[in-house]
């Protein structure tokens, strides 16, 4: 039972070490390690399925015609996305990219992948990008102070920049 | 298939069964890549007969890729079986939830997986003991190179690997690392490890993943959230540097309590060594909090002769599923937790 309230389960258990070297601990319920700020209550950072959600209530003020977009392939409205939060076909991606980018800037890093490239695909843009997120990487690492990862990036940008000259 | 099933009540994955790098405090690290299939819709606006395509497009890629795979249908899987996969964290709640065709791919040792048709139609999984994450991401890379060689993945120049989440959209990688944290939790401190952790982007969970409480347990799964505009491995990089500064942080704290109140943790330890080794009747939230407690005891040698390793399968044995399957046929909760605390007693005492 909850030391505060002593109604419902505790389900924290927290220990302090007093300064005398003794430990007081106290059970909490959920609710009352909340109230007692044992735990962040909802205000916090969000996840990303927060933000998407979040991002898509945004939208409200939508006008219709782009609500109404929709993709010849799989026949998924953007409304029909808004609603359910999952798309319909890799299609959707170009198709709805107007109000979907929105999205993807708040929820990701950015909104042009940098990474791994099936193979036969066109890699050259690609590794235009990673060059320049390698440039970043190096710059932050060597801030760290972190050299051996900076040797690390350091030759990756050798390999990758000797490749365009072949390419 | 069976057997392979029976041998779960007494064995776990390689991911559990072994200590790896901070073994004292990191339990295991895991990747996986959301891919989809080029040319079909994605799983929530497919046919069924779309579906059913995928899987045997996947599941024959999925048996050139690991020869020595079990491949398993959930939706005919006994419900003990499916819930024991859920428990090694094989199979996802989404999974389970499915009424379409979907499949479940897995090596003996656990430390690679794929699920076909949950929310992507591949979800490939790659699990490696201790912290190593870019082991993981090596391996993974490995894995999805070959698969590569049998299907053709729906991506584009700009928006990379395409998910049916745009969540999980790029590089559709998940990088995740399970700690356990008892010191930190014990002094309230992980609090600020929780906010510490969310303000550079990555989530945190409990024990059982998504939906999982938070403060459930002294276990926490630390993973990106963002998928989108950093490379692979800068993502598992933000992890890398992250995570020690953590590790460090419960170390401090576990030496600090043995410096100020020594007595009070070895009580605390011995007295679950106690309940394990004389129970008769545990339920499972008992015998995490108390297997816990004994975990920390063995990280910081208070223990005696017992390791880490001998501790560390029964976070996963003493599961309901894993109970019921020693039960066979349907049991009353007493009946599991008799059997429960007989696994403890004579764990301890065979190991």
């Amino acid at each position: 039972m909850c030391d505060l309230c002593g109604k419902k389960v505790a389900v924290i258990h927290v220990a302090e070490v007093q300064e005398d070297g003794s430990v007081r601990s106290v059970s909490l319920c959920e609710d009352c390690a909340r109230k007692e700020g044992v735990i962040p209550g909802r205000g916090g950072k969000k996840g990303a399925e927060e933000i998407m959600e979040e991002a898509v209530k945004e939208q409200e003020n939508l006008p219709d015609e782009k609500r109404a977009v929709t993709c010849p392939n799989c026949g998924l409205t953007y409304e029909g996305f808004r609603t359910r939060g999952r798309l319909g076909c890799p299609n959707d991606y170009d198709v709805f990219a107007e109000m979907l980018e929105p999205l993807l800037e708040k929820i990701h890093f950015g909104t042009k992948h940098v990474g791994k490239v099936p193979k036969g695909k066109d890699e050259k843009a690609m590794r235009l990008r990673k060059l320049v997120e390698l440039r970043k990487r190096l710059d932050e690492a060597v801030k760290r102070e972190e050299y051996e990862l900076a040797a690390q990036i350091r030759d990756q940008i050798k390999e990758l920049e000797s490749g365009k000259e072949q390419g | 298939m069976r057997k392979a099933f029976d041998r779960m009540v007494q064995n776990v994955g390689q991911w559990l069964a072994q200590e790896g790098p901070d073994g004292d405090v990191v339990i295991s690290s895991r990747s996986r890549y959301a891919r989809n299939i080029s040319g079909f819709r994605f799983v929530p606006s497919a046919t069924k007969d779309e579906l059913e395509t995928i899987v045997e497009m996947a599941e024959t890629a999925a048996k050139k890729v690991l020869p020595s795979a079990i491949v398993a249908n959930p939706s005919t899987l006994p419900e003990t079986d499916k819930n024991m996969l859920m428990e090694r964290n094989i199979l996802t709640r989404d999974i389970l939830k499915a009424t379409h065709p979907t499949r479940v791919v897995f090596v003996d040792d656990e430390s690679a997986s794929m699920l076909i048709n949950e929310e992507d139609h591949i979800r490939l999984q790659v699990v490696e003991p201790g912290l190593q994450p870019q082991r993981t991401l090596e391996r993974l890379n490995a894995l999805d190179d070959k698969l590569e060689e049998h299907l053709e993945f729906a991506f584009s120049e700009r928006w990379g690997y395409l998910t049916a989440c745009p969540t999980n959209v790029g590089t559709g990688l998940r990088a995740s690392v399970m700690l356990h944290l008892p010191a930190l939790v014990l002094t309230r401190q992980i609090i600020r490890v929780v906010e510490a952790v969310k303000s550079v982007g990555l989530a945190l969970r409990g024990f059982h993943g998504e939906g999982s409480f938070l403060y459930q347990s002294d276990f926490f799964q630390v993973s990106n959230q963002k998928t989108l505009g950093r490379s692979e491995e800068a993502i598992v990089e933000n992890i890398t540097t992250i995570l020690p500064q953590v590790i460090d942080y419960e170390r401090m704290l576990r030496d600090q309590l043995i410096g100020q109140a020594r007595r009070k943790i070895e009580d605390r330890v011995w007295r679950a060594w106690g309940i394990l080794n004389s129970s008769r009747l545990i339920s499972t939230g008992e015998a995490l909090e108390m297997l816990s407690l004994v975990r920390l005891g063995a990280a910081m040698g208070l223990l005696d002769g017992v390791s880490i390793k001998r501790v560390n399968p029964l976070f996963v044995l003493t599961q309901p599923a894993h109970i019921q399957k020693r039960l066979k046929g349907k049991a009353s909760e007493e009946e599991r937790d008799a059997t429960r605390a007989d696994l403890l007693r004579n764990w301890f005492a065979k190991n």
